[in-house]
């Protein structure tokens, strides 16, 4: 119920807010591309590999991580979910498999441009509200056609789910964005 | 000890940390100060839809459309957008303060330490 009223309902303030989240992932990324800070790192630690429990962890928990965040989009329409806490789940399973194996090997296996995610989340969820200028209503009408798939059966579709996506792309870009530039940051230390 | 009771006890314990912790003028202490005031006004807004249980959001046949018959979903829907926002927020004033830190060399807030 409340992830209707987030998506359907009150739709432009959701669309104010992903724009908020967005915004700040890219203030920090500029903030983090000049100056560096310096007194990051503690005095006197080498590097230390992660323990052989959170790498293993880490390994088996990326994929179950990520199947979990697509459950929680999926059901989101009246049932807790939605995009917000799918894009965290998501974030979670990806910064625990950083965590686990390093972040240069984070980075080889998801080779990501997060900036692009916050682009296209914000494009998908404007698309989706001006859509529905297309059948003359106002911005972000959301419409629930009913379709009739051959295996499944009948499926209740809401055009929010567009909105959601777009909802799920720049809030998993937006975190995504800051953790990673503030790993590259520790990893860039002298001393670290 | 009603639940209301409760929620009120911890509203005023978050915002009587959270006040002691900005006026110490640190950074950290502040954006730690933010968060908890962010929890208790957040428990704030929730607490004006209604705190009870098991009153699903919807108005039935026969009972009146009183704030007392269901769960309004208005608040904690926009407490969603808020917890979402201060996220954001937050992460971004981390990221001044560390750089605050390293430009300036100091941890407090006016960027020198406080003449005595």
């Amino acid at each position: 119920m409340v992830n209707v009223i987030l998506v359907d309902y009150r739709a432009l303030d959701t669309l104010g807010e992903i724009s908020v989240v967005g915004i700040v992932g890219l203030i920090v990324a500029a903030l983090l591309a000049r100056a560096r800070p310096q007194a990051l790192a503690p005095e006197g630690k080498g590097r230390r590999r992660p323990t052989l429990m959170l790498q293993v962890a880490a390994q088996w928990l990326l994929p179950l991580g990520m199947v979990v965040s697509v459950y929680f989009f999926l059901r989101g329409h009246n049932a807790p979910g939605g995009g917000f806490i799918a894009a965290l789940a998501l974030v979670s399973a990806l910064y625990l498999h950083t965590v686990g194996h390093g972040s240069a090997q984070a980075e080889k296996h998801f080779p990501l441009d997060w900036t692009a995610w916050i682009g296209w989340g914000l494009l998908v969820a404007i698309v989706t509200g001006l859509g529905a200028f297309a059948f003359g209503h106002p911005f972000l009408t959301s419409s629930t056609p009913h379709l009739t798939l051959p295996l499944i059966g009948e499926l209740h579709l809401a055009s929010a789910m567009a909105f959601d996506t777009g909802v799920y792309l720049v809030v998993t870009g937006s975190v995504m964005l800051t953790l990673v530039l503030l790993t590259r940051l520790l990893r860039s230390e002298p001393n670290a | 000890m009603s639940i209301e009771f409760l929620l009120a006890s911890g509203i005023a314990v978050l915002t009587a940390t959270a006040v002691w912790l900005v006026l110490r003028a640190r950074t950290f202490d502040v954006i730690l100060g933010l968060t908890l005031m962010t929890y208790a006004v957040n428990l704030f807004l929730l607490a004006s839809g209604r705190v009870m249980a098991g009153k699903p959001p919807i108005i039935r046949d026969g009972a009146a459309p009183l704030l007392s018959q269901y769960a309004d979903p208005l608040p904690q829907a926009l407490v969603l957008t808020a917890i979402v926002i201060s996220m954001a927020m937050t992460a971004l004033v981390l990221v001044l303060a560390l750089q605050g830190r390293s430009l300036l060399g100091s941890d407090h807030v006016d960027g020198r330490e406080p003449h005595r």
